[in-house]
């Protein structure tokens, strides 16, 4: 992403809420493009902006970045804290480094790329509806409860430059509660990470086509130019049920 | 009381962070208060404190007792009791910032004690076990049946300072910029189902060992009326109080490595120990029926200290944050990443430890190096 006539904001030493306020004045005097430097754990970043706004962080992102975001594209030149995209309904978020936990906390649309690992629940509870399909794409590992409730979307795990794939790629518990999206994982999962609400299935065209673009997006984000991936080698979870609960109070 | 943030929105969390030199080397407390108020947004103002090992080797031998008592009166029954059951090698009262004010504070008291000869010789006290035993039982006496009177801090060169307000006030009220040590721990706390006052302010202490905690201890009940059969008196109202408690009885009196006593207080859930290998599967089936009423239920995260290092501890499944990193020969571990940050920018390693799994980190043994204090 190039940051054109970009205000810059030094975020040093501020707190989040005179942050929030300084690049919200921009934005109502017609800033568009902001690159923020000097950042380091300040929450709420990004948090309910729009589709014409674009930002460049330089530094640590705090907790809930881009939370309930509706458009904004944010390039995080390092690492992010907990909750990033947190109930984002559209946008774009490209993060250089790693993320804590919660990345795409009940994320109802747009895009999250992290290039390095994520931590506990990473898509808990996104959901999808429609042509509203939110994606979650976590360049090395994943933590324990990856896709905890989920109910859309789609999460995909790459493991970029780690040999043992399929089960080295999540931790424990994958997916409880599923029941509705799609996880993408590279390699051969074993029968122990499957729950009993969710199940493999075999991957169609159109999931060799999704993964095929959406790795190049991968790789054109983090300049991986010579990153190749067997399509064919990715496990696709889906739930069991779209309602496993159903008879649960009749 | 009154919310002291004065805003229309609690941000809620607590914070936790620690740092530590591996070759105790002694370093100034204003990088552990740096980072911890870098998480202000963590905590509301009800309960700030520190903990520092290494601060007082002129008195190492000596047991550092850090006293609360309500009143005068209190105050006057305190010094009735500790001239009975011990001997005072020296007291030396706190010089408290008059400048930060702080509510509800408070006689703070500062004594470095020995258990009283008399009582050593009539009671067979010999060996260091013995020791500790005796200092244990005063406090747990002082705790509940001295009325409005509470020791915070009973290790030896260590202490813990604490009180109501954010961790950065308590620092400067207490002038945390006047001590050294090799080891710190600190909390920032949004009370959540128990009141914000002084004593229930983190970390929580009995002899050299302390804990600060993020999270909720579900489980409380239980846990407390274990310890309760081992002569512990849950005085505090903080659900934390029990967790510094379960620690001495597992690792001081019962002899059990840290490392299986933190597997103990988060073992891992049933079907996880079926995946496991021989002989840890063994190991975990075993501590999980032996001591069903030490496993912690809850979300939590914690630091435990003492004079030979620290134990970072989440619950099993994860609840609260944790962040642990390295530079050189100094350990870092806070509940965000940001807090290392503001303190050391660039870590030669970060990392999340996983639900469960404890890490457990040790000074080098042998001398301190007092001359390079910073």
């Amino acid at each position: 992403m190039v940051i054109r006539d970009s205000s810059v904001i030094n975020g040093y030493g501020l707190g989040f809420k005179k942050l929030n306020q300084l690049i919200r004045e921009k934005i109502e005097s017609g800033q568009e493009y902001f690159q923020l430097e000097g950042i380091n754990g300040q929450r709420y970043i990004g948090s309910g902006l729009g589709k014409d706004i674009e930002m460049e962080i330089n530094g640590l992102a705090g907790n809930d970045l881009a939370a309930f975001a509706d458009g904004v594209m944010i390039r995080v030149n390092d690492s992010v804290q907990d909750c990033v995209g947190n109930t984002m309904n559209a946008g774009k978020i490209i993060i250089d480094g790693h993320a804590g936990d919660l990345p795409g906390y009940s994320q109802r649309g747009g895009s999250i790329y992290i290039n390095g690992d994520a931590g506990y629940r990473a898509g808990i509870h996104m959901k999808g509806f429609k042509d509203k399909q939110p994606l979650l794409i976590i360049g090395g590992k994943a933590g324990d409860f990856t896709g905890e409730y989920m109910a859309g979307g789609r999460i995909i795990v790459l493991g970029v430059g780690l040999e043992k794939a399929g089960s080295n790629l999540i931790g424990d518990q994958l997916a409880p509660g599923m029941h509705g999206g799609q996880i993408f994982i590279r390699g051969k999962l074993s029968s122990d990470d499957l729950g009993p609400e969710i199940k493999l299935a075999e991957l169609n065209q159109g999931d060799l086509e999704f993964l095929e673009r959406e790795i190049e997006n991968f790789k054109d984000y983090f300049n991986y130019k010579s990153l190749k991936l067997d399509l064919n080698s990715f496990s696709k979870i889906i739930p069991n049920s779209n309602r496993p609960y159903g008879n649960m109070y009749v | 009381m009154e919310n002291k943030i004065r805003e229309d929105k609690v941000y809620s969390g607590c914070a936790i962070a620690a740092i530590m030199d591996r070759r105790k080397k002694r370093f100034s407390s204003d990088r552990i208060v740096e980072s911890i108020t870098s998480m202000k947004p963590r905590s509301n103002g009800l309960g700030g404190g520190f903990a520092g090992y290494g601060i007082y080797p002129e008195h190492k031998e000596n047991y550092a007792l850090h006293i609360f008592a309500n009143d005068q009166k209190a105050e006057l029954e305190l010094r009735e009791y500790l001239d009975r059951y011990f001997e005072i090698i020296e007291e030396r009262p706190f010089r408290v910032n008059r400048g930060v004010s702080l509510d509800n504070e408070p006689e703070l008291l500062r004594f470095f004690v020995q258990p009283a000869v008399s009582e050593i010789k009539s009671s067979s006290y010999s060996n260091t076990l013995a020791e500790e035993d005796y200092i244990f039982k005063r406090i747990m006496e002082i705790n509940s049946q001295l009325d409005g009177v509470f020791v915070v801090s009973s290790g030896k060169d260590m202490g813990i300072f604490k009180g109501l307000g954010y961790p950065g006030e308590v620092a400067q009220f207490y002038r945390l910029e006047e001590y050294s040590g090799y080891l710190w721990t600190s909390h920032g706390r949004f009370p959540t189902n128990t009141a914000g006052w002084w004593a229930g302010a983190h970390p929580f202490g009995l002899l050299g060992r302390s804990v600060v905690h993020n999270g909720e201890i579900s489980s409380y009940g239980t846990n407390s009326r274990y310890v309760e059969i081992f002569d512990y008196k849950c005085s505090m109202a903080t659900d934390t109080e029990v967790i510094a408690y379960l620690l001495d009885l597992l690792i001081r009196r019962q002899g059990i490595s840290e490392q299986i006593a933190c597997q103990a207080l988060a073992a891992p859930l049933w079907d996880k120990i079926a995946r496991l290998d021989e002989p840890e599967k063994k190991l975990l089936k075993k501590l999980r029926i032996i001591y069903p009423d030490v496993l912690l239920n809850g979300p939590f995260s914690i630091i435990v200290a003492d004079n030979d290092g620290l134990a970072v501890l989440n619950d099993r499944i994860k609840l609260r944050p944790m962040v642990i990193a390295e530079k050189g020969a100094r350990f870092y571990a806070a509940s965000e990443e940001s807090a290392i940050r503001a303190v050391e920018p660039n870590p030669d390693k970060v990392e999340f430890p996983a639900g469960g799994m404890p890490v457990i980190e040790k000074v080098e043994a042998g001398e301190m190096v007092w001359q390079q204090v910073n």
